[in-house]
């Protein structure tokens, strides 16, 4: 990476005026972009997305003379062109991660077509049982199906509970959630 | 708005064009709602992959493009655990049993007469079965998606979000003349629509063979018929899997006579 460029209190407001001239307004709208570049850093596999954001907006800070509104393009376009660059600069210093993050979830990695072991499998039927009654009938409609079914499944619960399937994902990722904290505590009380 | 699942796929799995994958990009940066569709796509992604759906092109990317954080493994390894533990589950649930009706002087008196019908339609089924399954070995895919294209295809609107192909039948004569189609738009699924010649038999049942030089036939068996404006037509749901760069011929033959029906020509660029 390139020598940091720290953010000034000067250029932090230079860098706002870039969305309005309205202070309130503009630091709404780089909120919007900063949580964005954070999700783009993090889609794109990158272990330290914020890091990585921090980056892209010293260096914009940096570049404020180059950005020319009257050439029409908007401020999220400048900030995805550092970004991007950004991103190339990190897969050629870094490469692919290959280690585990310990918080991630429970027993085992990391071989994705290797069968659970029985272990896995009962941490997880006990933490499937202590959820709520409709949660846990809810994941294992959820995940019991596969190919075509499942695929008519997830429509026909969709249709009962009134909602698109990205809030459904939603509901189940909570619910996985709670399974995550349940398993890690259940490992936390063997050690 | 919701975009097509099946490109954002492609997108997480670096298979878009780079103008694609700018529009996305700077979407993800800009829509916080737009996060929710790339999280369930990305889920998706996963149990397409640990079912063993993904073309050998899209699964060596999953390898390459996709599982290349931590997070995205773990999704993995979640996602593989929770659904082998589901199927068991589901699968151990009983069938609900029935109530044993109460033995009236009637159905006493036609009871062997339902018994033997039921022997008749279960000959019948097993026949059928290995007419369209067992005898022409069909594989694990052309079972899959048998069934799927025996599922009710008359709404259109439902099938709006896959790739559409229309073709009308033609003596396959040269690279020239068929239509012609690109790989990359394709969607995970593609619909095909075939004009039926005037003069067909509306009663025949028909199969569909997708063949391409070099590569064994794709067999559907029964396909069914379905109305339009202009007459009738074939409407056919096939992986993009099995529709590699090439040239294609579409041949519709009546199972009640073996006649061929229509051959129609595509080709994949």
């Amino acid at each position: 990476m390139k020598d940091r460029y720290e953010l000034g209190q000067k250029d932090f407001d230079a860098l706002l005026g870039l969305f309005s001239a309205n202070r309130e307004e503009a630091g709404e709208k780089y909120e919007q972009v900063r949580r964005g570049l954070v999700r783009f850093f993090q889609m794109k596999g990158c272990s330290d997305p914020q890091s990585l954001t921090d980056e892209t907006i010293n260096r914009v800070a940096a570049k404020l003379d180059a950005y020319d509104p009257s050439k029409g393009s908007k401020p999220v376009s400048y900030f995805y062109g550092f970004a991007s660059n950004i991103l190339k600069e990190y897969r050629r210093n870094c490469g692919r991660e290959s280690a585990l993050d310990e918080k991630q979830f429970i027993i085992s990695p990391l071989v994705p077509e290797e069968m659970a072991n029985e272990a896995e499998i009962i941490k997880l039927r006990r933490c499937i049982e202590e959820l709520e009654r409709d949660e846990k009938a809810l994941v294992l409609e959820y995940y019991g199906r596969e190919r075509r079914e499942r695929i008519e499944t997830r429509r026909r619960i969709c249709d009962r509970l009134n909602c698109s399937a990205a809030a459904l994902y939603t509901r189940i990722s909570r619910i996985k959630n709670s399974i995550r904290d349940c398993i890690e505590a259940c490992a936390k009380e063997r050690v | 708005m919701s975009v097509n699942n099946s490109k954002l796929k492609k997108y997480l799995l670096g298979s878009l064009t780079e103008s694609e994958s700018l529009e996305f990009d700077l979407r993800l940066i800009a829509e916080e709602a737009f996060a929710d569709e790339i999280l369930l796509a990305e889920h998706e992604l996963v149990e397409d992959h640990i079912e063993g759906l993904l073309s050998s092109n899209h699964a060596a990317r999953f390898e390459s493009t996709f599982l290349i954080s931590p997070e995205r493994r773990a999704m993995l390894r979640e996602t593989s655990l929770l659904k082998e533990f589901a199927k068991k589950e589901v699968s151990s649930v009983p069938e609900p049993t029935l109530q044993r009706p109460r033995t009236s002087f009637l159905s006493f008196y036609f009871r062997p007469l339902l018994a033997a019908a039921a022997v008749l339609i279960v000959v019948a089924a097993l026949g059928l079965l290995w007419n369209s399954f067992i005898r022409q070995k069909a594989s694990p895919l052309e079972r899959e998606f048998s069934a799927l294209n025996n599922l009710d295809l008359s709404d259109l609107t439902k099938l709006s979000n896959m790739y559409p192909v229309s073709l009308i039948p033609g003596t396959f004569r040269d690279a020239a003349s068929a239509s012609k189609h690109t790989s990359a738009n394709l969607t995970e699924t593609v619909l095909f629509r075939l004009a039926l010649p005037a003069n067909t038999n509306s009663s025949a049942t028909l199969r569909a063979v997708v063949r391409r030089s070099g590569s064994p036939d794709f067999k559907l068996n029964p396909i069914p018929v379905y109305r339009n404006t202009n007459g009738s037509e074939v409407r056919l749901l096939l992986p993009a899997s099995i529709l590699q760069k090439g040239q294609y011929e579409i041949i519709i033959e009546s199972n009640t006579d073996n006649v061929v029906v229509g051959n129609y020509a595509f080709a994949i660029e």
